[in-house]
């Protein structure tokens, strides 16, 4: 006789070899579907895994940049609330300056008015002090003390503090406070001259201030400007983060999760090759000519 | 002419040769699954006929051998190829061992404390002088430094395990290699019959157990016994066996040496099997945690450089913050300093001595670091350790892939095998019932013989 002999022994092996396929399949698909992941470790997508670990890391700092910029942009806020009340006093500080600027107005009047712009030097010094989370906002990097004493005299540093707010994304996260309060107009020292003319019935220093307070007015706008073209640069860095965030955890889940259906699926699948299996290997072991003779 | 009584003897030789192929079925039946036995057969042989009268006449049937079917060639490769699957599948096991502790699936892997301590630093990034913040980042570095230490430590007990698993299957080895050489002598002394057959399977099954263990190969003499082999060394000869000896070096190696006459020979890249799987295990951890030294020596060298060039809370010149021994391992004893765990304040962020609070310039090149190329002046810390962990992954899966192939050629040579020497029952059963047939035929034989006899005796 030719051809293939399919010894006892070689049917039992192929059988077990065969069923123990088929029962790690099954292993793996209960796992898979348990845990819902078609990657668990390295050796599962080993080329896959430095991907997977950039986006783990890119989301987690994702997560951490829209902290900073809720931050950043709270700051803004509290910093532009501020200023508006700085471009305010000094409005009202200008109105008095050109009601006052009036020959007709005598030196008792121009004592009243210098005691109401005394007030406002005092309440610029409180907003130049103004803070946030216990941090000076105007007081540069060294934001633990106040930025301004009574006298007007920067106590702060002159480098600004930055926040990270993307991938090499910085943003400032404060303000060095002899930019707003003493850039091209020194407000202190403008509200100072303002009260000694008062007090000194000097119309034409009046005058004069006039002119500096307007510019004085202006230059807070434009420093509130910047800050909101920064507040508009976190509020574009928050919706790049949130989409990236989201596009980072979609592949994470792409790259990563298995298909709960075709998970679920190819579970029962296996269930009933298992089955089927274990009744061939009943069957095809039990089968011998020892039991027709 | 023959005469009766002759004839009742050739009867017998049928009878005999019947009896001596049902015992050898019903041997072959009961061994039809037991590992490593090769079917048998009858050998029989017609009788030398004899002159009687001018007559040769037939002297029935002569029981020769009970021979056992084997090939010695296909069965050397079947245990040659049984010691490369076994290395292939005793790698692909270890290095999976080795996987645990590169995995990230329970949050506590380098890779997660490694964002973790970036993540801190990023925090740090709002408010530097922020005491919670600065003490985030000081805990985080010291769960780093853990998860290193936890790691290398780790890779360094799995060598130390596969290393005694490799020294116990040595001396499993060694056991054998005495049994072989014991069964050597006893196949030498039976010369032959079935008695010689199953020591041979003995003996082959005890090879292949060798050929898993540590992938010798085996000649076969003349007189049935094996000479083994391990790297072009004789471990058994005849009676003879040598000794197999497994040991880790100083580098953390597996060293694999025989007994010889003058010493011992050194056979690590020769042996397959078990041992030479886990030597290849072993060195290819060894090989992680070098690298995984190097990730940390970089990656600390050059974080301590960044707080060198800063200045802490108060304006002082930072201070080390990572600290290791490279000579026991960078990563096994990576330490944050503890100074800095007590007072986070001494995390340098500051870019200037002036102490101001929101100095972070040099908070900022710190966090360039997650970026930067440190690690071997290519690649960054966190890159690198994505790398060691896709080549750890890459290794185990290549090593699956070869267990997987080398177990699939040995099925295919044991199903060779099988199918040329194994027993098939349904085989068997005809043989049981053609011998059954011809000892009713011989028995007939004798008596037909009988009654002729009897027909004689009633005619005296």
């Amino acid at each position: 006789m030719s051809g293939i002999t399919f010894s006892t022994a070689m049917i039992s092996s192929s059988i077990t070899a065969e069923l123990g396929t088929i029962s790690a399949q099954l292993h793996e698909a209960e796992l898979t579907a348990i845990t819902g992941l078609e990657i668990s470790s390295p050796s599962d997508a080993p080329a896959l895994w430095p991907q997977v670990d950039k986006l783990i890391a890119g989301s987690s700092d994702q997560a951490l940049y829209q902290q900073n910029i809720d931050d950043v942009t709270s700051l803004y806020s509290v910093a532009d609330s501020a200023l508006d009340q700085v471009g305010n006093l000094l409005t009202r500080a200008l109105e008095v300056a050109i009601s006052m600027a009036s020959e007709t107005v005598d030196a008792s009047s121009r004592d009243a008015a210098a005691i109401e712009i005394q007030a406002l030097y005092d309440e610029l010094v409180g907003l130049a002090n103004t803070s946030y989370n216990d941090r000076t906002l105007f007081a540069g990097t060294a934001y633990s003390t106040d930025a301004y004493d009574a006298s007007g005299t920067y106590l702060g540093s002159s480098a600004t503090p930055t926040s990270v707010i993307g991938a090499d994304q910085i943003i400032d996260a404060g303000f060095v406070g002899t930019d707003v309060f003493q850039g091209g107009v020194d407000l202190f020292a403008t509200l100072d001259s303002f009260v000694t003319a008062l007090t000194s019935n000097d119309v034409a220093t009046i005058v004069g201030l006039t002119e500096i307070l307007d510019d004085g007015i202006e230059q807070v706008n434009l420093f509130r400007s910047q800050i909101g073209y920064q507040w508009n640069v976190a509020d574009d860095a928050r919706l790049l983060s949130e989409s990236l965030n989201l596009v980072m955890s979609e592949r994470l889940t792409g790259l990563v999760a298995a298909d709960p259906v075709e998970a679920y699926t190819e579970l029962v699948n296996l269930q009933y090759t298992y089955e089927a299996a274990m009744q061939v290997a009943a069957g095809a072991l039990s089968s011998s000519l020892f039991d027709f003779i | 002419m023959a005469s009766l009584i002759n004839t009742l003897s050739t009867g017998y030789s049928g009878l005999a040769s019947a009896k001596a192929g049902i015992q050898t079925a019903s041997h072959n039946v009961t061994n039809a699954l037991t590992d490593g036995y090769s079917v048998q057969s009858v050998v029989i042989s017609t009788q030398d006929a004899v002159n009687i009268g001018g007559l040769w006449v037939g002297q029935g049937v002569s029981t020769d051998d009970i021979q056992r079917a084997a090939d010695s060639i296909l069965g050397m490769r079947r245990i040659e190829q049984s010691g490369i699957a076994s290395a292939a599948d005793a790698e692909a096991d270890a290095l999976s061992l080795a996987e645990i502790w590169f995995d990230e699936s329970q949050m506590d892997g380098i890779s997660t404390k490694l964002n973790a301590f970036f993540d801190s630093l990023l925090s740090a990034t709002s408010d530097p002088s922020d005491s919670a913040l600065r003490l985030d980042v000081a805990y985080s570095g010291q769960a780093l430094a853990d998860s290193f230490n936890t790691t290398a430590q780790g890779l360094i007990n799995l060598q130390a395990d596969l290393s005694a698993s490799a020294v116990a299957t040595a001396n499993e080895v060694n056991v054998l290699l005495s049994e072989v050489a014991t069964l050597n002598d006893a196949i030498a002394t039976a010369g032959g019959g079935s008695s010689a057959g199953d020591l041979a399977d003995q003996r082959d099954n005890i090879l292949r157990t060798l050929g898993e263990e540590f992938g010798m190969t085996a000649t076969f003499e003349s007189d049935g016994s094996a000479t083994v082999y391990a790297g072009g060394h004789a471990v058994v000869s005849g009676g003879e066996a040598r000794e197999l000896d497994v040991s880790m070096d100083s580098t953390g190696a597996l060293e694999v040496r025989v007994s010889v006459d003058a010493g011992f020979v050194d056979v690590t890249e020769d042996v397959s099997g078990t041992i030479g799987g886990l030597v290849a295990a072993i060195s290819e951890i060894n090989s992680y945690i070098e690298e995984l030294n190097t990730i940390v020596q970089d990656f600390a060298d050059a974080f301590n450089a960044v707080q060198n060039a800063g200045f802490d809370a108060s304006g002082v010149a930072g201070v080390d913050v990572f600290s290791f021994d490279a000579a026991t391992g960078a990563a096994l004893t990576i330490e944050f300093s503890s100074a800095i765990i007590d007072d986070a304040n001494l995390l340098a962020f500051a870019g200037a001595a002036t102490a101001d609070p929101g100095d972070s310039d040099n908070l900022m090149a710190m966090l360039d670091l997650e970026s930067s190329p440190v690690v071997a002046g290519s690649q960054s810390v966190v890159d690198a350790v994505s790398a060691l962990k896709s080549e750890v992954g890459f290794d185990i899966a290549q090593a699956r892939s070869d267990a997987e192939a080398q177990s699939a050629v040995l099925k295919d040579l044991d199903d060779l095998y099988s199918s040329l020497y194994g027993v098939d029952i349904d085989q068997e059963a005809i043989d049981l019932i053609t011998y059954q047939a011809a000892y009713e035929a011989a028995a007939k034989v004798i008596s037909v013989v009988d009654e002729m006899l009897g027909t004689l005796m009633e005619l005296i």
